[in-house]
């Protein structure tokens, strides 16, 4: 198993709208966490450009917050953006999250998929320790919007 | 992998100073001393949870006495990959979010910020 996971979904905008939504913090913050969970905008900061950071703090319907940190490390309007992404500030934030844009009949098909084909087990044990509090939090966040 | 070496994993795995001190071992091997330095905790604590770690197969001990020092066994993690469907989850919701944010947007006819000289689709 090479892939952590891939996730496609074929979403009815242009591409260069869909890029925008991924990369410019006043869109991102409306759509990351979903609808269960707050992302205000002025805790989200975006330097989208390779070695950029990446910062947003998510407020959880059960009063916790997820304190997300990141680094761009490669961006290709409007095609790619590959990003690394942790909630555990100052760690290894381990293996990038790869978003791929291609333009399709109807739209634009989104892949995101992280990938550990070229790295050892210590950067998949850091990108793993580097969900921390996600993982505590997301079975909460997954029953409030399915609820 | 046994269910059981999974359920062990997935419980030395759900305490954040555990995932912490991982991920410090993922960086290298470490004594207990340098394991509890950026922890408010004391060896007594932080060897408590090592030996969960070592129980569940995650953490080696060296055999020096004195300093015994810990290293990351990253195979249990490697065989609990199962877990990261928790990850494709959270992607799946949110892109459901962005798709529906980006309809609503294009419904309302709203000119994005840098996108103002396009005419809003129907």
């Amino acid at each position: 198993m090479t892939d952590y996971f891939t996730v496609t979904r074929t979403i009815s905008a242009p591409r260069e709208l869909v890029f925008e939504a991924l990369t410019k913090p006043e869109h991102f913050a409306v759509w990351f966490g979903t609808a269960a969970v707050e992302v205000p905008r002025d805790t989200l900061s975006m330097d989208v450009r390779p070695g950029g950071a990446f910062r947003a703090v998510m407020h959880l319907p059960d009063g916790n917050s997820i304190h997300w940190t990141g680094t761009y490390v490669e961006v290709e309007p409007p095609a790619h953006v590959a990003m690394t992404l942790t909630d555990q500030p100052g760690d290894d934030a381990g293996l990038p999250v790869i978003f791929d844009l291609e333009s399709v009949e109807g739209g634009t098909q989104l892949t995101v998929r992280q990938d550990r084909s070229d790295f050892s087990d210590e950067q998949v044990a850091a990108t793993i320790a580097g969900y921390n509090a996600f993982i505590d939090d997301i079975e909460n966040v997954v029953a409030r919007i399915a609820g | 992998m046994a269910n059981d070496d999974l359920s062990r994993t997935f419980a030395a795995l759900a305490d954040p100073t555990r995932r912490a001190i991982l991920a410090r071992l993922a960086a290298g091997g470490a004594t207990v001393g340098e394991l509890a330095a950026p922890f408010d905790m004391t060896l007594a604590a932080v060897s408590k949870h090592l030996r969960v770690l070592e129980g569940a197969g995650l953490v080696s001990r060296g055999r020096d006495a004195q300093f015994r020092a810990a290293m990351l066994d990253a195979r249990p993690l490697a065989a609990a990959s199962v877990w990261i469907a928790d990850y494709a989850k959270f992607w799946q919701d949110n892109l459901g979010a962005l798709d529906s944010y980006l309809n609503a947007l294009q419904q309302l006819g709203t000119p994005t910020p840098s996108h103002d000289k396009e005419n809003p689709r129907d």
